[in-house]
């Protein structure tokens, strides 16, 4: 168990984190806006692959049902931004919820294709269905109200920000109480050995089926941000593509630790923006040394390199 | 009284091979039944029958009168029908806690609790600490499984079947791999078990068989050739050639 203070120190990082990248980029809100966002959709990422450890390319899928359900909600219902957020977030819980009826019935290489499959599936429909999402073209020309009444969306991404960093910090807290719970243990049991946990009376398949679900209505509340602070919503928000990208992000920070979900978003997306603007074409290839390099030298992510270094330091056995 | 767990007719074939062969048995509450036989009799085969993890060809699985024999392993397992594993199965990347933790929030079903309220984390601290010091890892809790030497590894396979306080409860050979300085510990463990708990136990070593088992069940080739008391089975002629005789090399 960790010290009080500690878990305090914990719960004030990503306001703190936040505060301290306003500093560093004060005219880049909406960099920093894009960023929370990832993150979040990055820790919902975690929660399927680095608690449940199921390996998952069709996770925009989600993403992109939360995007586009909150972009149609504004539309054609309601322009608060707050019930656009719930709409967001169930359309992503009910897109994984149907579908992880089929998917936890498979495993390995299985599993993996049929989320391939299934997020291909809805890339194609949402292309077709022109008429309702706008197909090539994305979905826009809705506008949202101020957030609570009081404060209004902005063209500097002032709004997003804090918008987007109050969200993130009320995940990541809320995912942090959830992975110590006795559900958030019979998961990660669940990781480690399957059988083990049905030889227990667990029930397997419906604790996956939740934790997906959950995961889903978490990746569908990124989405709904993401839509309601850039009021544009396109196809690459479900594409295989993004998956592979928001992987590769959760790979980078470490799995199966919430800090790796932050720390990958944040190190990926720095990285993509300073070398995109030095080489605009190859800036993948740098993405993909790191990578290299990581999962060679350093299969848990860059967090488990700083538990590392802090247990050099403090000279205990790193956990 | 109800046997606590009543095999009838119990079968599984692949293909051709039969590798259980009409078994029956019967356990009584407070039973230590030995379960022996040579390598490749079935005996890990029939405990995955038992439990439901296997799928059998035919015949009937009862725990405490009730046919179970249809119920999926999960079902069978919270209705106090646990085993462990020959091979340790842990919770690799957690610590001997919450390794009994696991096993503590399914017996007391809180494994949908989305919050951590004092009452239930008390309860189940309570169950964890108890199985502990039962096995006395009290000052191991905190250690990350992985950590442990083999002979602890079991201890904490047992502990967390005893945390799940069984009604019935199959060991796949609890002292495997354990040094004979630490298999005492285990084995004490079993015989500290509550009086009316039915035990099944797969081993083979004799001495710890003939120690602890109040009956012993001998299978050979998916059968049961002789099942008695350990002085009749001590006596038993075919006993002796098939397996004794064997095992003497």
């Amino acid at each position: 168990m960790t010290s009080f203070p500690t878990r305090i120190l914990g719960d004030l990082a990503v306001p703190l984190a936040g505060l301290i990248l306003l500093a560093l980029y004060p005219s880049q809100q909406a960099f920093l806006a894009q960023i929370a966002i990832t993150a979040i959709l990055v820790l919902s990422l975690d929660l399927v692959v680095g608690f449940a450890g199921l390996a998952t390319l069709g996770h925009a899928a989600m993403f992109g049902a939360g995007a586009y359900a909150a972009g149609l909600y504004a539309l054609h219902v309601w322009s608060e931004p707050l019930t656009g957020l719930i709409a967001g977030a169930l359309a992503g819980a009910v897109v994984a919820g149907a579908t992880a009826l089929m998917l936890m019935r498979a495993h390995g290489l299985t599993f993996l294709m049929m989320t391939v499959a299934i997020s291909q599936v809805l890339y194609e429909i949402v292309s077709k269905a022109r008429d309702v999402t706008g197909g090539d073209d994305g979905l826009f020309g809705f506008t949202m109200q101020p957030v609570l009444g009081v404060w209004e969306f902005d063209f500097f991404g002032k709004l997003a920000f804090w918008y987007s960093l109050a969200v993130l910090w009320i995940v990541f807290v809320l995912l942090r109480r959830l992975m110590v719970t006795p559900f958030g243990q019979t998961v990660r049991a669940i990781r480690d050995d399957a059988g083990r946990v049905g030889s227990l009376g667990g029930r397997v398949y419906r604790h996956r089926v939740v934790v997906y679900t959950l995961s889903g209505g978490i990746a569908g509340l990124a989405g709904a941000l993401s839509a309601q602070t850039v009021q544009v919503v396109g196809l690459s928000s479900l594409s295989v593509t993004y998956s592979a990208e928001i992987l590769v992000m959760l790979v980078l920070g470490g799995t199966g630790r919430l800090w790796g979900a932050l720390v990958g978003t944040l190190v990926f997306t720095v990285i993509h923006h300073y070398a995109a603007s030095i080489d605009p074409v190859r800036w993948m290839l740098f993405i993909g040394l790191i990578l290299v390099v990581i999962v060679l030298f350093l299969p848990g992510g860059l967090t488990r390199g700083i538990a590392l270094i802090h247990a050099w330091l403090t000279g205990r056995r790193a956990p | 009284m109800t046997a606590l767990l009543e095999v009838r007719n119990l079968t599984k074939s692949f293909g051709g091979l039969k590798v259980t062969n009409h078994v029956d048995l019967t356990l009584e509450p407070g039973a230590r039944m030995a379960l022996i036989g040579p390598n490749g009799a079935g005996k890990t085969t029939l405990v995955n029958l038992i439990t439901g993890a296997l799928a059998a060809s035919g015949g009937s699985v009862r725990l405490m009168g009730e046919d179970v024999s249809a119920l999926p392993e999960p079902v069978r397992a919270a209705r106090g029908l646990i085993r462990t594993f020959q091979v340790t199965r842990l919770f690799g990347s957690m610590t001997v806690a919450e390794n009994l933790r696991i096993g503590a929030i399914h017996r007391q079903r809180r494994s949908y609790a989305i919050l951590r309220r004092t009452a239930v984390e008390q309860a189940l601290d309570e169950a964890v600490a108890r199985v502990l010091a039962q096995l006395r890892l009290t000052d191991r809790a905190d250690t990350p499984v992985a950590r442990l030497a083999y002979g602890e590894q079991r201890l904490v396979e047992l502990g967390i079947a005893l945390v799940m306080e069984p009604r019935v409860l199959l060991l796949d050979e609890p002292a495997a791999g354990v040094p004979q300085s630490e298999s005492h510990i285990i084995m004490d463990a079993i015989d500290d078990l509550p009086e009316d708990l039915g035990v099944v136990f797969i081993e083979h070593d004799m001495d710890l068989v003939f120690r602890f088992a109040t009956e012993i069940v001998v299978l050979v080739s998916g059968a049961v050739i002789c099942t008695g008391t350990p002085s009749e089975i001590a006596a038993n002629e075919e006993v002796r050639r098939v397996y004794f005789g064997e095992a003497a090399h």
